[in-house]
């Protein structure tokens, strides 16, 4: 980061390469398969660049660069709810709000064995705060003092928060994790 | 010890991440040159002068502004307060019986001997300047 803090091209982009399949798994784990991932993604790297000086006063830089990318993807998922839905042509006189076709049922998605999907599935019924501090402790490794620096949450908040992110999705994919057996 | 859950999480893929990603990046910071070149925390020079040019225009303002007004910290001159509040009652007392002057007579009247009553007026008028004339002299 120092080199990088010089303005080291290179370095950078060696940084890009090393971190962007965690930034990538953060990301379609918080926004879901179909969020705009390599946007925001790209978007968390540029500000990186330009906030290079910035991190020289922090801790390790995977914590800045998840800070970074975090409140990227709360702005997308922010922006995301406001728009309103996409509406179809009129059908006797009447709009219709399209669905989302992308998105399967649960038991679509378990009938053909795609844990992943399922997982994803039931990770974006949880609230994002939650979704998040679920992500990570479990495939991030952080620690509570790192949810929580990443989070501004405190780590008593981050605790409870996790404690019912997973009660929450124990619950969600209770009916489905049978299916996983067979 | 885990449970089916964490079993459950452990089976998500990781994530695909587009071949060329680092490249976009570097391409995306790179090719637009106000990126690349901008310094962090550092503000365009005609953007900061811009700044001090208003500053200074907003301080000269100020100064002119306050020239108008007493010293703030020069003591209160009762004395000279008071004269000058007797003068400025005398004045308007004096427009008062100027004014006076101009009382508009009654509609009857006007309408019947305009030519008198203005010739009249006029000379109460012509009157009552020398007063005050002969007053501001004193």
């Amino acid at each position: 980061m120092v080199d990088i803090a010089q303005g080291d091209q290179r370095a950078f982009q060696l940084l890009v390469e090393h971190y962007q399949a965690m930034v990538f798994g953060l990301l379609r784990r918080i926004l879901g398969p179909h969020g705009a991932i390599e946007d925001v993604a790209q978007e968390a790297f540029v500000r990186v660049w330009k906030n290079r000086e910035k991190y020289q006063a922090q801790g390790k830089f995977s914590t800045f660069l998840y800070r970074i990318t975090y409140n990227l993807a709360l702005n997308r998922i922010r922006d995301e709810k406001r728009k309103p839905l996409p509406m179809m042509p009129k059908f006797d006189g009447i709009e219709i709000a399209q669905r989302d076709l992308r998105s399967d049922t649960p038991e679509e998605i378990a009938s053909r064995g795609d844990w992943a999907g399922l997982i994803s599935w039931g990770l974006e019924r949880l609230p994002h705060n939650q979704r998040a501090v679920l992500v990570f402790q479990h495939y991030d490794g952080f620690s509570m003092e790192e949810i929580s620096s990443v989070t501004g949450l405190s780590s008593a908040a981050v605790k409870s928060m996790l404690y019912r992110a997973r009660t929450n999705l124990r619950e969600i994919l209770q009916p489905y994790k049978d299916s996983e057996n067979d | 010890m885990t449970d089916w859950l964490d079993k459950m999480l452990d089976s998500d893929a990781p994530a695909e991440v587009p071949e060329g990603f680092a490249e976009s990046v570097m391409s995306a910071l790179f090719s637009s040159p106000q990126i690349a070149t901008e310094q962090p925390h550092s503000m365009p020079f005609m953007k900061a002068s811009g700044f001090a040019a208003a500053a200074a225009l907003m301080l000269a303002v100020g100064i002119w502004i306050g020239q108008g007004s007493k010293p703030m910290s020069a003591p209160i001159d009762v004395q000279r307060d008071a004269e000058m509040a007797a003068v400025n009652i005398d004045s308007i007392y004096a427009n008062h019986e100027m004014l006076d002057l101009f009382d508009i007579l009654e509609d009857d009247t006007a309408a019947g001997t305009s030519q008198t009553s203005t010739s009249a007026t006029l000379q109460d008028v012509d009157f009552a300047l020398k007063i005050l004339t002969a007053e501001g002299e004193k």
